[in-house]
């Protein structure tokens, strides 16, 4: 037991030494930094006047969504910027570590990769979340109805749904390792998140078979859960089948990712490529 | 293969037994540095010293990070730090269109170290000498676990390189000549304390441990301005503490004089074997293809040679196993070609070397083991007219049995 406490306290020590020297970094580039926060309230503003001006010929289409095409398509954007870090935040620093020399050293390190590779996006999500709180205070102040929330069932929703994302951040990020540039699988995923997913339409206007294939991606699944518990108030009661569903996506995509990981930082080692970028 | 005067360091550190339960105080460092006789004699002194010094602060609770150096005195056990049997390491080369074009589909392959066997002992700096593609960088890697053996066998500290990856990653650290692998806009301290964290340092300990380190390559006063701004020497300084933060038992160094001027790549020379080697006692493997650094300050060398180590030993046992012996050097005035030919045919003489110097021609004459002619020599360059300004016998240099184990 003191040895769990030990590699736990040691998991926690590099966690936060990583988002603290992400922060530091980020926070040196003042400008970039003020504008990764701007950038996403100006999209917020720009859905709330596609909704006046569209927002009435949804029709029945987003009844369980609450109604309202504003709520529903800034829960679609915040989502899929979350999926998008997740998908591709372990990547981009991993490619950072190639390009700066910094990889071959943190591998080095007597750490777990799925440790340090799950470190090395803590600050960008602690920044996307700080975001979402964000476009949510500005949702509210520009119409969303939040007062039939389910709380703990969006919150619950969005963990999983993060887990989800960087369950796919891992497959990624295998893939940089191997590669170096360009992200097949990234690139992908994304766009059939954002064409699927039902970002900013639901899924109900696709095609049956365009329907069925999205149906299997993480986003769609996070979609649906957090737009119904944020927007709809349900609860795991009803809430149940995208639950497990999701769930049972993450529990094979997070080992998977990480067993990618493992393979791929072996050929780097067999290929002698890992210090190279 | 191994050092006269390493032998006796190590008869002594025999001496306390191993698992001796002696306190650390007792073990008998202090004949070790009256003995040892080797070119490094005052360093080697030094380093035991520096071992009891240690020893006493640990027998009197001092600081946590030094008790590394008590414990091998404690126990005197005589381990190899570095072992390697066989090892090789083959790249597949990459595909070309001519490949493809022309149906070759069994890839080649290039091998980068062939077949390396070297033993390192505890506390020692070896050097790893070769031009450039030796394979010393492949060697250096493989060691430090990221690049992994085609086949054969490495140990460090007794953990096997590929089956205990990470038991081999606590225990080592690493320098590197490239200035990359640091975070830029971070301050240096703030490189030094992420990295510390990387290597579980209870974080209590960093600061003392990170300020010590900075005490110690003298790079205390610019610790918190960016790391953008240093020099490169400052940059190299710094990846060397960062290289001992966790205070590992082994230190691959590669190449980390490459990027210096001559005086800082002294200056770092020098911290390396007084205070790295010297009075902290590490066991270093330094890879190099500078001469003068490899004979200033290692304890043995191996020169690589297209992936294999063609020769292994203190620069006295290479003498000795390439039988080299004197060279005469001398300078000279009205040179004539033909006495080139006059000296290469006296006997005893197997390599002469001529080369203008303004007004001045230089001989370098190695004469042969057995015989040293050199009365023969200086007359025949009386009797071909030239007139002899100096002449000088020397020892033959690591260079000279560089370019022999080249040859």
């Amino acid at each position: 037991m003191p040895d769990r406490f030990a590699s736990i306290g040691a998991w926690a020590q590099v966690m936060s030494a990583t988002f603290v020297r992400d922060m530091w970094t980020a926070t040196s580039y003042r400008v970039g930094f003020a504008l990764s926060l701007g950038g996403s309230l100006v999209t917020i503003v720009g859905l709330f006047f596609l909704s006046k001006a569209f927002g009435g010929a949804t029709g029945q289409m987003l009844d369980s969504y609450g109604g309202s095409y504003f709520g529903f398509a800034v829960v679609g954007v915040a989502l899929s910027n979350l999926m998008a870090l997740g998908l591709t935040g372990m990547s981009a620093r991993i490619r950072e570590g190639q390009m700066m020399g910094t990889l071959e050293l943190m591998l080095l390190s007597p750490n777990s990769l799925g440790v340090l590779f799950l470190s090395s996006s803590l600050w960008a999500h602690a920044q996307a979340f700080f975001a979402l709180i964000l476009t949510v205070v500005l949702g509210l102040a520009l119409g969303i109805n939040l007062s039939e929330a389910n709380l703990g069932m969006t919150v619950l929703s969005l963990g999983l749904a993060v887990l989800a994302f960087n369950a796919l951040g891992l497959l990624s990020a295998a893939i940089v390792i191997v590669i170096k540039q360009g992200n097949p699988v990234a690139l992908l995923i994304s766009m059939a998140s954002v064409l699927l997913g039902g970002v900013l339409y639901p899924v109900s206007v696709l095609p049956g078979w365009l329907r069925a294939v999205g149906q299997l991606l993480p986003l769609t699944q996070a979609l649906e859960l957090v737009r119904r518990a944020a927007l709809g108030g349900e609860g795991m009661a009803t809430l149940w089948g995208p639950f497990l569903f999701l769930s049972g996506l993450t529990l094979i995509l997070l080992p998977l990712g990480l067993w990618a990981c493992q393979q791929a930082v072996r050929f780097a080692q067999t290929d002698g490529s890992l210090s190279q970028y | 293969m191994v050092d006269s005067s390493l032998g006796r360091r190590e008869g002594h550190r025999r001496m306390g037994g191993a698992g001796s339960e002696q306190p650390a105080v007792d073990a008998p460092f202090p004949a070790v540095g009256e003995l040892a006789v080797s070119s490094r004699t005052a360093r080697i002194r030094h380093r035991s010293e520096s071992a009891l010094e240690i020893a006493h602060q640990v027998d009197g609770h001092a600081r946590r990070w030094r008790p590394r150096v008590a414990v091998r005195a404690a126990t005197c056990q005589i381990v190899n730090a570095i072992a390697t049997e066989n090892i090789t390491k083959r790249f597949v080369a990459v595909r070309t269109l001519r490949d493809l074009v022309l149906a070759r589909w069994r890839p080649r392959s290039v091998t980068a170290v062939d077949k390396v066997s070297i033993e390192i002992r505890e506390g020692e700096l070896f050097g790893l000498l070769g031009e450039n593609g030796a394979g010393k960088t492949t060697l250096i890697r493989m060691l430090s676990t990221t690049v992994l053996p085609t086949s054969g066998r490495a140990s460090v500290l007794g953990h096997d390189v590929v089956r205990e990856a990470l038991a081999v990653r606590r225990v080592i650290g690493i320098v590197s000549g490239d200035e990359r692998s640091f975070y830029w806009r971070l301050t240096g301290r703030q490189n030094l304390e992420y990295f510390a964290a990387l290597y579980h340092l209870p974080r209590r300990a960093i600061r003392g441990r990170i300020d010590e380190l900075l005490d110690i390559m003298g790079v205390g006063e610019v610790a918190d301005r960016r790391f953008a701004g240093y020099s490169t020497g400052t940059k190299q300084r710094f990846a060397i503490a960062r290289g001992m933060l966790a205070d590992p038992k082994v230190l691959f160094l590669d190449e980390p004089t490459r990027a210096l001027d001559p005086i800082a790549a002294n200056e770092l020379r020098q911290h390396l074997a007084d205070n790295v080697v010297g009075r902290l006692g590490y066991t270093a493997l330094l890879a190099t293809h500078t001469l003068s650094e490899a004979e200033a300050i290692c304890d043995r060398i191996a020169i690589m040679r297209a992936g294999r180590v063609v020769q292994v030993g203190t620069i006295e046992e290479l003498r000795t196993a390439m039988a080299l012996s004197p060279v005469l050097e001398l300078i000279v005035s009205q040179y004539r070609p033909s006495l080139y030919d006059r000296l290469c045919a006296l006997q005893g003489v197997t390599e002469v070397g001529v080369a203008d110097e303004a007004s001045r021609t230089r001989l370098h004459v190695q004469l042969a083991a057995a015989d040293r002619p050199i009365t023969d020599v200086l007359r025949t360059i009386v009797e071909s007219g030239a007139e002899l300004h100096s002449s000088t016998v020397r020892e033959p240099t690591l260079e000279d049995i560089y370019r022999q184990a080249h040859a």
